[in-house]
C-alpha cells in the first residue's frame, strides 16, 4: 500500500512539473496577437494603444480601485461619467478595501486566470512590474510632455517611466513639508537651508534645554525603517544624488552624495538634536518637539483641526546643498493597464484610466479625501491645494525625488536603513556602512539583471 | 444495464471512501497541491509570473544556502527555539508542579496563569514594543531611570535586539505547556506518591523519582511543539522589529516572507528557502522523537 501511495504522489509530482514546465516563457513571437511574449501585448519597440475616436470604444473592462472612506463614491462618480461618455463600453469595479493593494494585484496577475484590466498600484512598484513584463506601455496614450496641454506635472510622469517608456497614468500624489511648532520655534527663523537649520537648531537647544534630542525629528527606530528610506532618499535628492543609477543597475551607496546625506545626519545626532533611536514623529504631535518633516496627510491633524489652530506652521523643505532645490520625497499612486492579448482591453483600459485620472472633478475630491494632492496641472490651480497650508506641499510635486522602482526596491529599503541606524547610533563608521549596503545592493542588482 | 453486487465489507468501504472524499478533497485542493506546486517552483526561476519562468534546476537552493542572511536568520531562529523551548518549558513545569501542590485556589492560579494565552500576538507585540521602548519613554527604561540607568536603545542595537524580543515571550509564553504538564501531573497514580512517601519525605526526590518519569509523555509533546512554535516564529520580529536591526531580528520565516511578498518577487527562491526549512523540521523532530522513543523502550524495560 505504502508503495502504490508513494507511486502515486511521485506520478501527480511529475504531472505538475510538466505542467509548470509547459507554462514556461508564455507566449511566442509568432503569436500575432502576442508579438512580444509574457502576458502579451507589448513589443519591445513598443505599441500604439490609443484610438483616434474614444467615443467609439466599445467592450467591458474590470478595473480594481481602492474604497476605503469616501473614495469609493467619487470613484462610482467618475466611473458613470466615464461610461456616460463611452456608452459602448461597460466597466466593472472590483473595490478593494485597501490602498495599496500591489501585493493582491502581483498574485491577481501572477494566476493568469482573472485579473483586473486596469489597477491602481504605488510608483515603487510600476516600474518593477514594467520590467517583469506584466503591465503596459501606455507611452502613446498619457501624451507628450512637451505639448502645451499635457495634463499631468511632468515631474510626476518619470517616476512610471522604464527605458523611456511610462508604463502608468499618475493618479494621486504626496509629498512633504516641514511642519513646526510655533511655540518652541518662538522667534527663531525657519530654516530655508541646512546652514540655517543649523544655526536655529542650535538656539533652540541652547534656550531650552528640554530641546535635547528633541529639536527635529530624523526616521530613526524600528518603526520606522520604511519612511526613514524615504526619507533619506528625500535628503540624498536634496544633495543631488541618487541611490541608484539612471538605469536602475547600479548601486550608488558608495557615492559621496550618500557620504555628505550620512555626515549630516551624524551631525544632528551628535548635537543631539534629535535622537538617534527613537523618531520624534509622536513626540512633535505631543508638543515636545520643535520641527518635523512630515507628508501633507498631517495638514488637517495639524492645521486644519480646530484643537490646534494657530498651534503649528509649514514651510518648505530646507536646502541641503547650493545649487539643489528642495526635493521631497514623492508618494504617488498611479493607474496602470495590464499586459494582456486583447488588445481591445487594454485600449479601453488606458483610456479608462487616463480618463478618470484626468478628471479635474475625480482629481479634487478624491486627493481631499485621501489628504493628499491631485496630479493634474489643472486640479492643483483649486484654491485649497493653492491655500498657506497646502501650497508647500503643492509646490514640492515639481520636484519631488522618487523612490527607485526596482524590483529589489525592499532590498533597497532595507540597507539604506541599516546603513543609517548603524551610523546614527554610532556602531560603525560612515564608510564601513556605506562599503556593506553598496555590496549588497550591487550584487542583488546585478543577480536582478543576469536572470 | 450491469449492476455490480458488494459484499458487506466492499460497501463499508465505499462508504468510508465516500466520508473520506470531502476532507480528502479539501486537504488535497488547499495542502497537497500547492505543496507540490511550491516544489516545483522551489526549483524555477519564478519571480511573479509562472508565465515567465525560464529554467528549472537547482540554483535557488545553492542561493539559499549560500546567502549569508539566510545563515543569519536560521541561527536566529535557533536561539530563539531553544531559549523558548527551554524557557515556556521549565516554567511551565514549575507552575504546574506548585498549582498541584495548592490546596485552594488551583482554578484561579490556572486561569489567572494561562490569561496571557488569550493576548492577540499582535497586541503582545504592541505591548513589548512599548516596554522596550527606546529612550526615557519605555517601561523599562522608566524603571531602569529610576535607578539611574542611562536609557539603552533596546530593539535598535543589534546586540540587545532579539533579547529583547524574547523577554516578554519568554515569561508569559508557558500557559498552554504548563496546562499540558497540570493535566499529566493529575493522572499519575496516587499510590506510586504514596509509595514514595513511605520511603523519603523529599520533594525534590519525589518529583525526580516519580513524577518527572510519568510525565514524560507531555514532556515530549511540549518540547516538539515548542520546537515546531519556534523554529516558524514569525510574529514578535515582523510586527516589532521588521527583522532589523541589520538583520538582528530576522527569522527563517521572515526572511521566506520578504522573498515573496512584502514588496518581494522571489517566489522562486521563497518557496526554495521554505522546503529547506520544512526539511530542517522535519530532521530534527524525527531526531528528537527517536531520542525520546530509545529513551521510553529503555524505561519500559
Amino acid at each position: 500500500m505504502a508503495k502504490k501511495i508513494a507511486l502515486l504522489l511521485v506520478t501527480v509530482l511529475m504531472l505538475f512539473a510538466f505542467a509548470a514546465c509547459g507554462g514556461g516563457n508564455g507566449g511566442t513571437t509568432d503569436d500575432p496577437n502576442n508579438p512580444g511574449g509574457g502576458n502579451g501585448g507589448n513589443t519591445d519597440s513598443g505599441f500604439d494603444l490609443s484610438v483616434d475616436d474614444p467615443t467609439s470604444l466599445s467592450g467591458s473592462i474590470k478595473v480594481a480601485l481602492p474604497s476605503t472612506g469616501n473614495k469609493r463614491a467619487i470613484l462610482q462618480t467618475a466611473v458613470d461619467a466615464y461610461t456616460a461618455s463611452r456608452t459602448g463600453v461597460t466597466v466593472e469595479v472590483e473595490w478593494k478595501a485597501e490602498d495599496n493593494f500591489y501585493n493582491s494585484y502581483k498574485i491577481d496577475v501572477s494566476g493568469g486566470l482573472v485579473f483586473p484590466d486596469a489597477a491602481f498600484i504605488d510608483h515603487v512598484y510600476v516600474q518593477n512590474l514594467a520590467s517583469l513584463d506584466l503591465v503596459a506601455d501606455v507611452t502613446s496614450v498619457l501624451g507628450d510632455t512637451e505639448d502645451e496641454d499635457f495634463p499631468y506635472i511632468d515631474n510626476l510622469v518619470k517616476a512610471n517611466e522604464l527605458d523611456g517608456k511610462s508604463y502608468g497614468f499618475p493618479f494621486n500624489a504626496n509629498t512633504v513639508a516641514l511642519f513646526y511648532n510655533k511655540e518652541l520655534m518662538g522667534d527663531q527663523k525657519v530654516p530655508t537651508t541646512y546652514a540655517e537649520f543649523k544655526t536655529t537648531a542650535g538656539a533652540l537647544l541652547a534656550g531650552n534645554p528640554a530641546l535635547e534630542n528633541k529639536v527635529f525629528s530624523l526616521s530613526t527606530g524600528v518603526d520606522y525603517r520604511n519612511f526613514g528610506a524615504m526619507m533619506f532618499i528625500s535628503w540624498l535628492g536634496r544633495n543631488g544624488g541618487h541611490i541608484l543609477s539612471d538605469d536602475l543597475r547600479n548601486s550608488n551607496f558608495l557615492s559621496d552624495e550618500v557620504k555628505t546625506t550620512l555626515e549630516q545626519w551624524k551631525e544632528i545626532i551628535d548635537n543631539k538634536w534629535a535622537s538617534p533611536s527613537l523618531s520624534n514623529e509622536g513626540n512633535f504631535y505631543n508638543g515636545d518637539v520643535a520641527m518635523l518633516e512630515m507628508g501633507c496627510w498631517k495638514v488637517y491633524d495639524l492645521l486644519e483641526s480646530p484643537e490646534n489652530q494657530g498651534k503649528y506652521g509649514v514651510a518648505p523643505l530646507f536646502t541641503l546643498k547650493d545649487g539643489v532645490e528642495a526635493q521631497s520625497i514623492l508618494g504617488l499612486y498611479s493607474m496602470c493597464v495590464t499586459k494582456q492579448k486583447d488588445m481591445n482591453k487594454m485600449r479601453i483600459a488606458a483610456d479608462f484610466s487616463k480618463f478618470i485620472s484626468t478628471h479635474t472633478e475625480t482629481q479634487i475630491a478624491f486627493a481631499k479625501e485621501a489628504k493628499s494632492l491631485p496630479v493634474t496641472e489643472a486640479a492643483v490651480q483649486d484654491p485649497y491645494f493653492q491655500s498657506e497650508n497646502w501650497k508647500p506641499f503643492t509646490d514640492a510635486l515639481y520636484t519631488a525625488a522618487m523612490r527607485p522602482g526596482s524590483a529589489e526596491y525592499p532590498t533597497i529599503e532595507s540597507e539604506i536603513a541599516n546603513m543609517y541606524m548603524k551610523v546614527v547610533m554610532g556602531t560603525t563608521d560612515i564608510d564601513e556602512a556605506m562599503k556593506k549596503a553598496d555590496k549588497e545592493v550591487q550584487e542583488t542588482l546585478d543577480e536582478l539583471f543576469e536572470g | 444495464m450491469v449492476s455490480v453486487r458488494l459484499s458487506k465489507k466492499g460497501k463499508e468501504t465505499v462508504r468510508a471512501y465516500a466520508l473520506m472524499g470531502i476532507p480528502l478533497l479539501w486537504w488535497c485542493v488547499f495542502f497537497i497541491v500547492p505543496l507540490i506546486m511550491a516544489l516545483v517552483f522551489s526549483f524555477s526561476d519564478l519571480r511573479i509570473s509562472i508565465d515567465q519562468i525560464s529554467r528549472y534546476g537547482l540554483f535557488q537552493y545553492e542561493k539559499v544556502l549560500k546567502d549569508d542572511d539566510f545563515w543569519q536568520a536560521f541561527s536566529n531562529t535557533v536561539v530563539w527555539t531553544l531559549v523558548m523551548m527551554v524557557g515556556n518549558n521549565v516554567f511551565g513545569l514549575l507552575m504546574a508542579v506548585l498549582i498541584s501542590k495548592l490546596k485552594h485556589g488551583k482554578k484561579l492560579f490556572i486561569g489567572l496563569l494561562f490569561w496571557p494565552t488569550l493576548v492577540s500576538a499582535v497586541i503582545g507585540s504592541s505591548v513589548t514594543k512599548q516596554v522596550m521602548q527606546t529612550d526615557e519613554y519605555g517601561l523599562l527604561n522608566m524603571l531602569l531611570g529610576a535607578f539611574g540607568v542611562a536609557p539603552v536603545a533596546w530593539l535598535e542595537k543589534e546586540s540587545t535586539a532579539l533579547f529583547s524580543l524574547m523577554i516578554m515571550p519568554f515569561l508569559f509564553g508557558f500557559s498552554i505547556k504548563m496546562l499540558i504538564y497540570y493535566s499529566a501531573i493529575l493522572n499519575i497514580p496516587k499510590q506510586y506518591m504514596e509509595a514514595c512517601e513511605l520511603e523519603t519525605d523529599s520533594g525534590i526526590e519525589k518529583f525526580v523519582h516519580i513524577t518527572f518519569p510519568l510525565i514524560r509523555n507531555a514532556l515530549v509533546l511540549n518540547l516538539l511543539l515548542s520546537l515546531i512554535d519556534g523554529l516558524k516564529v514569525l510574529g514578535p520580529m515582523q510586527l516589532i522589529t521588521d527583522g532589523g536591526p541589520d538583520g538582528a531580528t530576522n527569522s527563517c520565516v521572515l526572511y521566506i516572507y520578504k522573498l515573496a511578498f512584502d514588496g518581494g518577487t522571489q517566489m522562486g527562491r521563497a518557496a526554495a528557502a521554505a522546503f529547506i526549512l520544512f526539511a530542517i523540521i522535519l530532521v530534527v523532530s524525527l531526531i528528537q522523537l527517536l531520542i525520546t522513543n530509545r529513551k521510553e523502550e529503555t524505561t519500559y524495560e
